[in-house]
């Protein structure tokens, strides 16, 4: 692997492919910057304009674009309140409350530099444990993956807001709005109508759009206030350095980073999930939980942290095994093929420069974002705040008509979207948090179909779903996850009465 | 839904708010179970258990609200319900428009008048913004990315561009 | 403003006008490229790829844009290029036979009449396979396995109830008087990932998509749902040698909306052929190891009836909704 790693060194960094690198990080942050579009739309558009080049340079576009465009989601996140992926919905909580606090430039910095130690220690865990790793993914079948999506379900508890009952029916509400579409076990489509756009369930970019663009909107609009933050927010000397507080950040950003990376080798649920994860456990190891989704910048970082580390973790499974970990991994793998890169052991055996090339240019991407990422986002994407908050609010509804449309060339989106966003408009101002009903949409499917599978690969017998190790490993998990903030509750009130 | 037509009479309060929205989501859980029916058990069964569970929900909610003490019950729900309506307005023409006439003059026009309705009267300022920011939506997804845009009345215009 | 709305419009008409008079130098406008499913899937990369190539052998400085329409299985996309102008502006990507499925159950709005077939690029066949370590070394030893305990064997399957793979599980159960159970993962990577970990006895997928892993010897293929044996994979026997003649695969291939000028059609023909023939195509192809199998319109047009024959008499025995 060594000799592979140094005989790969001078190809990567090549003129030309340090370009492809750069390029990409780039387009990435532009591409996750923007709603509606993905870096899977990016990377599937660039996949045949790569025909006849180097692979080095095919690859390293794709994976700058990977590292950027997963940071690039942070952006609008933070700055509008717009998740342009469902893994910036953590980020949201807390960052977008920083910059109400007019602590936008902070929240972006603790962003790009979580993003970025996540990115690398996924680069590095991909180059050093890629075959060892991939063993591990393969123990979980259906049955663990249901057990892996309860676990998820169960961070409910840190999203939950201060109100019980409207956190519980809001995660509810976003598991009943993932059972639309068809079901695939029985091929029924419920709760369709009819509608062919309903058919695969609802958009998710679109559910994003519409329960967090539009309502800010609809508050900047009934605000009409006629001016833009101060300039001077959004200088980052005034407001610290997360480099210098790094002693602090640094539990966080490792704890979020181990469990971005194995949440990002198995496939399925992906980045968004290792986003609620970290963030749940940020909030549960800290000394303030209570500060969470109040911009504290631990969320933020944890948040980031963890969506940075799935990135690379995907591929491992993806190279290794030809099975992506995430939206993202299987695009890139279809970018492989185009080269004649067929995944699977022998790629290698038989391709080790371009493959640890492949694995360094992820590397390289994460240091590159650490200098365009702060830069560009503040710089640019920044002073799109200074604008008055009254015209702040018809241009961003220009970025979201054409992204909700461009995600399926279709105006059905757009009336859905703005039927989303009213009744999400009335959720906030009635104080229902949204983001559980995110993770119910997200995971409730996968919990239901999941489960089936397991029930019809054991012959309906309950039993069997709970009894591989991973499994008893999981649903421990999910009890601690549960009881823990209950246990906490608890003791504080031990403590209260006898104080 | 039904909060913003009662919107119009400005007195609308919070707790009525609560209890109405409480109210439809009853509405919209019976309406699941209800619907659930028509599937096989198999698919039938998930979705009625949560909407039993969001019934529950919501009920509790406006228990909740009916004893709470009065006080409570006085703040408006909208600081300003003529510009919510207007704000809303504006979409739902906004996103008829595009449908009508494409993506182009609709947003323009859109993120023009708004501004211009509530108050706001920086010519200087907005016009160039609005046209600038345009701009760079069309090279990225049109020029760069080849998204398509809504069918447009000056697609002509648009395939003029490289 | 009304003003500038009419003088576009007028202006719009008129460029429509021009560019209608001129079809004798087709293409004269871009020509747009239906593809039913999300950017990066399969038919999307093919449909991009090939897009390219097309446009060098269309000549004129052609240009085709590639419009995702995603959704409900394929059925919004393909509702779409029914529906379009028949001016060889709309051309699109089908996929029998899951299209033919949609069209034999009646669920689809449009029929298979409402398409012209251009051409067809790829035809990838059906197979049956098994982890490494699983106790079925042939198709009877599995078959033998499921009459003992009807429906416990359980098969895998990427599609959702109704899809292809479906079909087919249905028709192997009528062909060889069995029952096995089909177990609906909903996508390409879970299934692989399920008979990789040894989670499932056995799992349908498409040939290309095995071949590595069949290569590396992590999955063994029990029988290829096809006539004969494939060029890729030599040692690995069919169903119909084994006594079950099940023929199932997937196709891409190219159709634009019936009532295109049959000049176009020759145009686009020619243009798919000749693509599917440039060296730096074919290289790409081969490396990927695309089952390539290029059809003419009339050639495809009888394998789509044919396919849509056969989905109707499995219907009537074993309705899969």
């Amino acid at each position: 692997m060594i000799d592979a790693l140094v005989s790969a060194l001078p190809h990567v960094l090549a003129p030309a492919n340090l370009f492809a690198v750069l390029l990409g990080t780039v387009a990435g942050l532009v591409v996750g910057a923007l709603p509606g579009l993905t870096v899977t739309t990016g990377i599937a558009i660039l996949i045949p304009l790569t025909f006849g080049l180097d692979p080095l340079f095919a690859l390293g576009m794709m994976a700058g674009m990977y590292n950027g465009g997963s940071y690039g989601g942070a952006i609008p996140a933070i700055l509008m309140r717009v998740p342009g992926t469902p893994a910036s919905v953590a980020t949201i909580l807390d960052g977008y409350e920083m910059t109400k606090r007019g602590q936008a430039a902070y929240a972006l910095q603790v962003a790009v530099v979580s993003g970025v130690i996540g990115s690398v220690l996924s680069a590095i865990s991909l180059i050093l444990f890629a075959p060892p790793l991939v063993k591990l993914s393969l123990l979980f079948g259906p049955a663990e993956f249901f057990w892996v999506a309860v676990l998820g379900l169960a961070t409910v508890s840190s999203l939950l807001g201060e109100d019980l009952i409207k956190g519980l029916i809001a995660a509810l509400i976003g598991l009943a709005i993932g059972t639309i579409g068809q079901d695939i076990s029985t091929g029924v489509e419920r709760f369709t109508f009819d509608l062919l756009p309903l058919a695969d369930g609802l958009d998710i970019v679109v559910l994003l759009t519409g329960l967090f663009a539009i309502p800010p909107v609809m508050q900047m609009i009934e605000e009409a206030l006629k001016v833009g933050m101060s300039g001077d927010l959004l200088k980052l000397r005034r407001q610290g350095s997360v480099l210098s507080k790094w002693r602090e950040f640094m539990p966080i950003w490792l704890r979020s980073s181990v469990i971005g990376i194995v949440i990002g080798i198995l496939p399925g649920a992906g980045g968004s999930m290792s986003c609620f994860l970290a963030y749940n456990d940020a909030k549960r190891i800290s000394k303030n939980p209570e500060s969470f989704g109040k911009g504290n910048p631990e969320g933020v970082a944890a948040s980031e942290a963890g969506n940075g580390a799935d990135n690379a973790a995907s591929l491992i499974p993806a190279l290794t095994l030809g099975i992506p970990g995430s939206g993202v991994a299987a695009v890139i793998l279809g970018g492989l093929l185009v080269h004649g890169l067929r995944p699977g052991p022998q790629l290698f055996r038989d391709h080790p420069d371009v493959i640890y090339g492949f694995m360094l240019q992820m590397l390289l991407s994460a240091f590159l974002l650490a200098l365009v990422g702060g830069l560009a986002a503040t710089r640019i994407f920044g002073q799109a705040l200074r604008l008055p908050r009254i015209m702040l609010a018809p241009i961003i509804m220009l970025f979201v008509a054409v992204g909700v449309y461009a995600v399926n060339n279709s105006m059905f989106d757009l009336y859905m979207l703005l039927g989303i966003g009213l009744v999400a408009y009335v959720l906030e101002k009635l104080d229902y948090p949204s983001a559980p009903i995110v993770l119910g949409v997200i995971l409730g499917p996968l919990a239901e179909s999941q489960l089936r599978l397991a029930l019809t690969i054991s012959g309906g017998n309950a039993v069997a779903i709970a009894s591989s190790p991973i499994s008893m490993i999981l649903i421990a998990l999910t009890l601690f996850v549960l009881v823990a903030p209950l246990w906490r509750a608890w003791q504080d009130s031990r403590k209260a009465a006898t104080a | 839904m039904e909060s913003d037509a009662m919107a119009v009479k400005s007195a609308l309060t919070r707790r009525q708010a609560e209890i109405t929205f409480a109210a439809a989501l009853i509405a919209a859980a019976s309406a699941i179970f209800i619907e659930a029916g028509k599937f096989p058990p198999d698919s039938a069964g998930y979705p009625r258990t949560l909407a039993v569970l969001l019934g529950i929900g919501a009920l509790l909610v406006i228990v909740r609200e009916v004893i709470r003490p009065r006080e409570s019950g006085v703040q408006p729900f909208f600081e300003h319900p003529i510009r919510f309506i207007v704000g809303f307005g504006f979409l739902l023409v906004y996103f008829v428009m595009i449908d009508l006439f494409g993506y182009l003059l609709p947003s323009v026009a859109f993120a023009i008048s708004l501004p211009f309705v509530l108050g706001y009267r920086e010519w200087r300022l907005l016009v160039p913004v609005v046209l600038g920011t345009l701009a760079v939506i069309l090279l990225i997804f049109r020029v760069i990315l080849e998204r398509p845009l809504p069918p447009d009345i000056l697609n002509f215009l648009l395939e003029a561009l490289p | 403003m009304r003003k500038l709305v009419q003088l576009g419009a007028c202006l719009a008409i008129a460029l429509g006008a021009i560019s209608s008079a001129s079809s004798a130098e087709y293409p004269a406008k871009p020509i747009e490229m239906i593809v039913a499913f999300a950017p990066g899937g399969g038919t999307d990369v093919a449909a991009r790829s090939i897009a390219r190539f097309m446009e060098k052998h269309l000549g004129s400085n052609a240009r085709i844009a590639v419009i995702n329409k995603p959704g409900a299985g394929g059925e919004i996309g393909w509702t779409a290029l029914a529906t379009a102008q028949p001016d060889g502006y709309t051309i699109g990507f089908i996929n029998a036979p899951a299209i033919n499925a949609l069209v034999v159950e009646n669920k689809a709005k449009f029929k298979m009449d409402d398409f012209q077939p251009i051409a067809n690029l790829v035809y990838d066949p059906g197979i049956l396979v098994v982890n490494k370590n699983s106790p079925y070394k042939t198709l009877k030893e599995l078959i033998d396995a499921a009459k003992k305990a009807p429906n416990s064997v359980v098969i895998g399957t990427s599609g959702a109830a109704g899809s292809s793979e479906h079909i087919a599980i249905l028709n192997l159960n009528r062909l060889a008087d069995v029952k096995f159970n089909p177990a609906f993962f909903g996508g390409t990577a879970p299934v692989r990932q399920a008979i990789l970990g040894n989670h499932i006895p056995s799992a349908t997928m498409n040939l290309s998509e095995a071949l590595q892993l069949v290569r590396e010897g992590e999955i063994r293929i029990l029988g290829i749902m096809d006539a004969e044996r494939s060029s890729y994979m030599k040692d690995a026997p069919t169903f119909r040698e084994q006594g079950v003649d099940l023929v199932a695969g997937a196709t891409r291939g190219i159709a634009a909306p019936k009532g295109v000028p049959a000049d176009i059609v020759a145009k686009l023909e020619d243009a798919v052929d000749k693509a599917l023939n440039d060296p730096e195509y074919l290289e790409a192809a081969r490396k990927a190891e695309i089952p390539l199998n290029f059809l003419k319109a009339n050639e495809y047009k009888a394998l789509l009836d044919k396919m849509t024959t056969d989905l109707e008499a499995t219907w009537k025995v074993t309705p899969w909704r």
